[in-house]
Formats: C-alpha cells, structure tokens, sequence
C-alpha cells in the first residue's frame, strides 16, 4: 500500500550558497497509515527543521529541496500556499512543544478551538461551540465547560499541552506531527500525555510522528524508530530490536550513555566531542570524529544508507547481533589511545 | 575506548574560528541601515566643527562687521564670498557663528544627557531592585520613584524646563539643569522596565549565591545587560536636548546674547523672516539636520543592539 | 536519613517552611500558599541526596532557603554548629562561601555581559582578597578541572554550548570552595550524550572534594545513577526518604510508585506496572483537606481526606502515609 507520507533525498539548507549550513541533508522518510514512527536526535540533528519542511513553515533564506515529498499522493513541493493552508490543520496536524507560548495568549481556549473549525469545516457557532466542548472532552481535560472561557495563561502546562492536542485532532488529521511533546512536562503528566496521544492515534486511525530526544519515550510508544544526526538519518528499525541490537555505532553509544544502563557503575559511558557546526563537517562519515570504531576509510568516504526498507543503517561497518562491527572491520584498523 | 582524532581529554570542542568582537559585530550590523550610516557621518561632521571652530570657522563669531549688516549669502546677487551664508543683523558671520554654535549644541547635549542619565538610570535601577528587598520601606521606595516620574512626566515639558529656568534664572547651565530634569523620568522608566524582566533570570541569583551586595549587584551584573535601550534613549535624548535647549534660547531663557546659540539666534531674527530669509532658516536648518542626525543614528544603534533581531 | 557513619553531617535542615502571601485582588484578603511546608534532611561529606518532585512540589523553593536567598518563615538550618535561618548578615556573609549552587538553565545562569574569566572571579573579588594574578591562577586552574580550553578565559557565554555552559556554572560553583552544593535539574536541558559528560563530571569533582549535593531533579534514571539518598516531595512535604537503593526496589508511599511507573524506561523487563494518575498537582493555595495527595490517590480512604499523615519511620525508610503497611 502507498504510503501515506513519502519523503525522499530533503535537503533543507541555510546561509550561503558556496558553503550552506545543511540542517538536513538526504533524508528518507515514509510514513504508512495510522502508523506510529519516532524521530530520535539530539540538538543540531535536523528532526525539527524537517517537521518544519514538511509543514512549509521554512521561511526565506532557507531552501527546502527534495526528490520527491508526497502526502496521500499530492505533491507537497509543488503545492500552491492556498492549497497547503487547506491541507494544514486538516489533514496534517502539529503540536509544538512548549505549550506556554504554543497558545496565543490573547484568545480564550474556546476561540482558539473554534477557530481551527471554522476555518476547515465551517458551520454555525453553536455547533462550532459544541464541537469544541466535544474535542475538550475528548482530551480528557477536567471540568471543560470552565476551561472552555479559559485564557491560556491560567491553565497549567498539562492543560495547555492537552489544549493544544485538542486544536490538532480538531479535523480529524491523517497525520499528525508532535514535535517533543512531552519535554517541558513533568513525568506524570508526561505519561499522561503520551498515553492520551496513543489512544486518539488507535481510535481514529491516525500517523504518529514522534520527534523527540528521549530514547525511552520513543521506545514505548514507536513501533519504528529513525535515528538522525547532524542533518542525515542513521539508522532506521523497529521497536524493540533497534535498541536489543543497535545497528549503528551511534546508536548504541547513545543507549550506552542512558543512566539506565549504567547502573552500578561508577561513571556513565560517554560519547567524546560534540556535533559537528557548519566548519567542522568532516569529509568522511560525519560521526568519524567521535566513533570508537572509525577506520580511515569512515573519515575520508561518506557512507550510503544500505539495508532492507525497515532496517536501514548508513555505516560503513554496521554492526552484527554481537555489537561488533561487522563487513570485514579490524580492530587493527584504528588507532588504540588509551 | 578513544579515538586519535581527539585530544585525550576531548570534551569541549568549539570551532577552531575565534568569534568575532562584539564591537566588529555591533559595527556589522550597524553598517547594513544606511539612513544611520548617514547620521553618524553628520554627527562627526558636527562634532568636528565642535571640536576644532576656531580653525574650521571663517570669522569669529561675536566680532561685528558694522559695514555688512544684513549682507545676504554668498550665491546671491548681493553676496560676497567673504560671507558665504551672509551676516545678521549686527554685522556677524552667520557660518562662523552656525560652526560655534555647534559647540554649543553638543555641549548642552552631552551635558543634559549625562546628568538626566546618570540620575535617571539609577533612580531606575533602586525601583527595580527595591521589589527583591525586604522591609515596609523598600516596597515603598518603588512606589515613590515611580509616581515621582509620573509626575514629572505628566507636566510639559517645555513649561517644566521654564519654571525651573526660571527659579534658577537664565543662563544656558541652567537651562541644562532644566533639560536634564525634564529628560530624566524616561531613562528612569526604561531602566526599571529592563532591571524588571533581568532579576528574575540566574544569573541574578548566581551572583547574590556568591556573596554580591546589592551596588555591585546593581551596577556590576544587571546594568551591563539592560545598556541596550539606555544607550539609545541617550542618543534620542541628544536631539531632544538640543530641540529644548533651541526653544529656551527661542525664549530668551537660555543662553543669553552674543553667544552663538542656534536657538537664540532665531529668536533675534524672527522679524526678519519676510526681508532677510538667510538669518532665520540657516539657524533653523542647521537644528533640524542635527536633531535629525541623532535620530537616525539612534534608530540605527536600536536595531543592531537588538539581540532579538540578531541573526 | 539518620546518620550513622561518621562522615561529618555538613548541612542539617531541620522543618523548613516557607509561606508566601499571595494577593487575591484587590479587597480580598492575601491567600497563604505553603510552598515548603515541613521539610528535614542532613548532607553528609561526599554524599548525593536527591530531592524529586514535579513542579509545584516546592524543590525550587527548597533551593532557595538552602542557598540563603531567602529566608525560611520557620524551621531550622544548622552549618558549622550555627542555626543560620534567622542569622545577620555578618554570619550569612562567612557562611554563604559554604553553599554555592549550579542552576537548570544553562543559558540564563551567566551573565551575558561577563567574560568567563570575570565570572569565575566574581566569586573570589567579593569574599577573598586574592591580588588579581592570584584571581586569574585559580580561574584558570578551575577551568582546567572541568575540562574548559585556555582560551575559553576570554569569551563571553553565547559562543558557547549547554553542556559546555554547565562547565562553567559548575567551574562558579566550586570557586569558593563549598562544602555543599544544590545542583536544580543540572542536566535537564541537556542532550543525552552530553548529559553524560556533565553527570561523569559531578561525580568525579564529588570524589576529589568530598563536596554533599544537593540534587533536584524530575528525571528518575538520573536519580537512580547519581544518588545515594532520595526525598520525594509533594506540595511541600516530604512523603518518602531513604537511601536509594530501598526506594527503587521497593517504592512504599504511592506518588513514590506512580513516578516511577511513569518513568519511561527502553528496557519492557524494567517498566513497573502502570498506574496512571488522574488531573494534575492540587495548587499550593488551597490544597486538598487531610493527605495532599488523596484526591488523585488509588488507596485513598477516609481517614486519608481528614488526617494529615505524619513522616513516620517504616523499614528502615521514612513515610508519609496512614495505609503504608496494607498497601505493600
């Protein structure tokens, strides 16, 4: 089945043209029907900016350009701005993640929701007022017929947050982008949260696109995961054999700096170094300067994305069920500093 | 588990680039809005005429050429190049007075501007700290500085500036105290407003942790951050300065005959609008260009000190 | 916990409270919010207590009294055999050096006017008097323990990193030397890797100081690395305090569970039951009669709506809760 979402090559470019800053550079991303997928990244990694692309909302100076970037068929590339208004909010929906400033703080609760009706189904304001109320309950949010006259300032972050979901799945999306959703909140509230947007997901059929940085989240709620870094994906799988058998050398550094598999020890494993900005782009694979296994040809050639569709990595010598890197790698190859 | 790339002690990497000076960075910004390029290329001009009159000006500006009273501008029929803007009514050259008077107009500027904002500033900030100190006095002292402005604010300004000119009598340094007072309620204001949004930050904190008392607290950590707005405020005060330091010359009530104040030069030659043009509107230009110099180099200083604007 | 080795008890706080009058309008009388309403623990020399809670919990209000920005409205808080609660300023200022503090967000916590050089001294200018040579050794110095270049020395905050930026607000921190430091949610802003990075070095400056913190945080799997005792708080109580290991395996008081439930966890065999818990933390102004936390309690009773119940000692552990024995 065609999926619903079908990205291929983005490339989201900021700064000049000779040497432009690349956010995102080659991604590939599908998305099937109702399907449930978190983007994994640490700051600088792109997952942002692409939910941005997708949405349009990168502005002059920056370029978005892709091989190709369909949504249920339709061309999004191409798509006039009047066009994308109708799409947006109705058929892809996005909530942001600090829920303060997500809400304008001028309108009242009511308005914000009625607005978003109006605006793609249209309809008389009593119904648009019972739909609202309808939505509000949906989300689960206490005694709504007060919090219907509520400015966003005197509601809570879990209640602003749970507002801004109802906003979201006002139209009914078929895909709906959370961009860290859960990182401004607290940890019960936090599950609150993720168990709410995992119901409405199974009730009405809905995609999930998770982007988040929190490895543990992603793997309660994803069933596929893609790991990105520096602008580029690394390793894309299913929940929960990309995390029993990480695929990619940053990938398992990252699950080996987790407190919660450092218990007992005295210190945490660490990834030495930090993500490369817009001078220090290595030539080679862009982790090279920080990966314990890089050989010299990792810091001169570029590795591709090989593998099967649901289990892709971008490693020159992935790594096999044991952890080790496979595809004819030596321990010899690098250098042994102690 | 290391890789040679890496120093042993690999854990803090910026780019190998230097970042540039704040300065060069300010200066890039600046430069990019040509209207304040242009300002501060006229301020300089004005400040050189200032600093160097006597050598820049053709005449003196008190000496009187009884032969050529009235004498028109240079580019008229009647001119003579010796005048190059004509004389006034009692015989001076206009342009020697105009290039000393701008001595005078960035003297009261920098004057009026200094005593508004150093008392204005810290009137702001004692407001804006007084909310974090304990004690019945200290929550009042707020309230009070701050109706005290208001106060000051709600008068205007020009009747201000002539009530106390004329407690203190004419003369141009106290017309200068006039200005400064009238001037000092906006910095007061802006401060506080700016003190206001930077306590709560913890950075604040992080220096009352490390023992700070409140002066250094003060002027040392909070002031540094909430220099932006002042700064601007200053260079508009500038033009303002000079505006009310025109209109009390205008009145008689600030600098006083023959010095060569450009307000008080339009003043004595108002009833020669209609037969001598050149002794009203030279005077009268050389405010405007001046004042408007100040602006547009305030606006420019605004947007590139804006770290909200910065890219 | 009691403190029954003999490692020197740095800090003892002893029934903290805070209230804060809150205006309700203009006629009405001011409201009473109780922030910290009761709270007692001891730091011993190199050891890590944790203080967690969600927001509203009144952990950052616990910083403050700590630290000696505020004042508390009662209790007691005992360093180098003084009650320094109410003292004057003369014994605050020989007392401050000894309780420094790292905050959460790394990008508001130095000033961005100061060089980095200048901030690392800020410390030393005010309380010792060190010659301005003396002053750049020690900065300098100081760097180098927490893994800054020589040149950072000049520069100013924003070019650098959040994890770079902890550095120096933990490079501030030990400046003075302190025997306790109150580290707020150091690491929450933080990337996972580098998060790491800012943990290792905690825990090696703890080692080589022998310096108590004081560490809040939100973040469980941290907790659980870094600890050695744990103090949950709700609404300005403590519901339980032990050491660690306890309140992992064996949560006894229900908030205690329902955090760690929440917790999300990559490993399905280490997830613990789910209990979801209804709405959201009761506001400080008017918390809910008997047990603050009986309206979103599953084991809530009666006696839970009209008792408050009292820190009582359990196996080997303290808690707040009149049902603990039934419950396990």
């Amino acid at each position: 089945m065609k999926p619903l979402l079908d990205i291929k090559n983005l490339r989201v470019e900021f700064g000049s043209e000779i040497q432009p800053f690349k956010a995102v550079d080659g991604l590939d991303l599908f998305i099937e029907q109702g399907e449930v997928v978190g983007i994994v990244g640490e700051s600088g990694s792109g997952k942002s900016v692409t939910s941005l692309a997708l949405m349009g909302l990168i502005d002059f100076p920056g370029r978005v350009r892709a091989d190709q970037m369909e949504f249920d068929g339709r061309d999004l590339l191409k798509m006039k701005d009047k066009e994308r208004r109708q799409l947006l909010g109705k058929d892809i929906a996005m909530i942001f993640q600090d829920p303060m400033t997500s809400l304008n703080p001028c309108y009242t609760v009511a308005f914000q929701l009625m607005e978003t009706l109006r605006l793609h189904q249209g309809g008389k304001e009593k119904d648009l007022r019972a739909k609202a109320l309808a939505l509000l309950k949906q989300v689960d949010i206490p005694d709504p017929e007060r919090r219907m006259n509520a400015y966003p300032h005197q509601l809570s972050g879990g209640m602003s947050q749970r507002v801004m979901v109802a906003i979201a799945i006002a139209c009914n999306p078929r895909l709906l982008i959370a961009d860290e959703p859960t990182t401004a909140l607290d940890v019960t509230v936090q599950a609150q949260m993720l168990e709410l947007l995992l119901q409405l997901q199974r009730e009405r059929g809905m995609a999930l696109m998770l982007i988040t940085h929190d490895l543990a989240v992603v793997a309660q709620t994803a069933k596929r995961v893609v790991v990105m870094y520096a602008g580029q994906v690394l390793e894309t799988g299913t929940v929960p054999e990309i995390f029993d058998t990480p695929k990619h050398p940053y990938t398992q550094a990252l699950l080996a700096a987790l407190p919660e598999h450092n218990i007992g020890k005295a210190r945490l494993q660490t990834i030495p170094g930090v993500v490369p900005g817009l001078y220090d782009r290595p030539a080679g694979c862009l982790l090279s300067p920080r990966c314990s296994y890089a050989t010299g040809r990792c810091q001169t050639e570029r590795p591709q994305l090989q593998g099967l569709e649901n289990a892709q990595v971008r490693c020159h010598f992935p790594l096999d069920a044991q952890g080790v890197p496979g595809n004819g790698w030596q321990a010899t190859q690098i250098d042994q500093a102690a | 588990m290391s890789n040679t790339n890496l120093p042993a002690n690999a854990v803090a990497a910026t780019a190998n680039l230097s970042p540039p000076h704040p300065l060069i960075e300010f200066w890039h910004y600046f430069k990019q809005n040509r209207g304040a390029v242009i300002g501060l290329v006229l301020v300089g001009i004005m400040s050189l005429c200032a600093l160097f009159a006597e050598w820049i000006a053709p005449h003196s500006a008190i000496e009187q050429f009884r032969e050529s009273t009235l004498a028109p501008p240079a580019w008229t029929a009647a001119g003579s190049s010796k005048f190059i803007l004509g004389t006034d009514p009692v015989g001076r050259d206009i342009l020697s007075r105009l290039i000393h008077g701008s001595r005078l107009s960035l003297f009261i500027g920098l004057v009026s501007v200094t005593l508004s904002m150093s008392v204005g500033v810290t009137l702001g900030l004692i407001a804006g700290f007084s909310r974090s100190w304990t004690g019945r006095f200290a929550r009042m002292l707020e309230t009070i500085i701050v109706r005290f402005m208001d106060i000051l604010q709600a008068l205007p300004s020009l009747l201000l500036a002539i009530a106390v000119v004329a407690i203190l009598g004419p003369g141009l340094m106290n017309a200068m105290y006039a200005i400064a007072i009238v001037l000092m309620p906006s910095y007061a204001r802006l401060t506080r407003a700016a003190v206001s949004g930077e306590l709560n930050k913890d950075y604040v904190n992080a220096s009352r942790i490390a023992g700070a008392g409140n002066l250094r607290l003060m002027f040392n950590c909070v002031l540094p951050n909430c220099a932006a707005p002042i700064i601007v405020q200053a260079t508009l005060g500038f033009s303002t300065a000079i505006l009310d330091a025109a209109a009390l010359g205008f009145l008689g009530l600030g600098a006083q005959p023959p010095t060569p104040e450009w307000g008080s030069m339009l003043a004595s030659a108002m009833e020669f609008i209609q037969s001598a043009w050149w002794v009203v509107t030279f005077p009268g230009l050389a405010i405007l260009i001046s004042v408007l110099a100040f602006n547009l180099m305030g606006d420019g200083l605004r947007d590139a000190l804006d770290p909200k604007l910065k890219r | 916990m009691q403190n029954t080795t003999t490692t020197p008890v740095l800090l003892e706080a002893k029934n903290l409270a805070k209230h804060y009058a809150v205006s309700q309008g203009f006629l009405k009388p001011k409201a009473m919010a109780k922030a910290l309403d009761g709270v007692s623990f001891q730091l011993t020399a190199g050891k890590t207590l944790a203080v967690v809670g969600e927001s509203g919990c009144g952990k950052s209000t616990l910083a403050r009294q700590i630290t000696m920005i505020e004042t508390p409205s009662s209790g007691e808080l005992w360093m180098g055999g003084k009650n320094i609660a109410h003292a004057d300023k003369l014994t605050l200022k020989q007392v401050r050096p000894l309780v420094q503090m790292v905050f959460q967000n790394p990008y508001a916590s130095l000033n961005p006017r100061k060089k980095v050089g200048a901030m690392l001294e800020e410390p030393l200018i005010i309380n010792t008097r060190l010659s301005a040579q003396e002053r750049e050794e020690k900065a300098r110095a100081m760097m180098a323990k927490v893994g800054l270049r020589p040149e950072h020395y000049g520069r100013y905050p924003h070019m650098f990193s959040g994890g770079q930026r902890q550095r120096i607000a933990i490079a501030r921190a030990l400046m003075l030397d302190p025997e306790v430091i109150v580290a707020d949610e150091p690491v929450s802003a933080l990337d996972v890797s580098i998060q790491a990075q800012v943990l290792n070095l905690l825990m090696d400056l703890q080692q080589q100081n022998g310096v108590a913190y004081l560490f809040i945080s939100h973040n469980l799997s941290v907790v659980e690395h870094i600890a050695d005792d744990v103090l949950v708080m709700y609404l300005g109580k403590t519901v339980e305090h032990g050491d660690k290991q306890g309140i992992f395996q064996r949560p006894l008081h229900p908030y205690t569970k329902a955090l760690l439930a929440s917790t999300p966890r990559i490993d399905p065999a280490q997830r613990q039951q789910k209990m979801m818990l209804d709405g959201e933390l009761p506001s400080p102004l008017a918390p809910p009669p008997g047990c603050a936390f009986n309206n979103r309690c599953p084991h809530a009773i009666e006696r839970c709506r009209q008792e408050i119940p009292l820190l009582r000692p359990f196996d080997n552990r303290l808690v707040a809760c009149h049902r603990v024995e039934e419950i396990i």
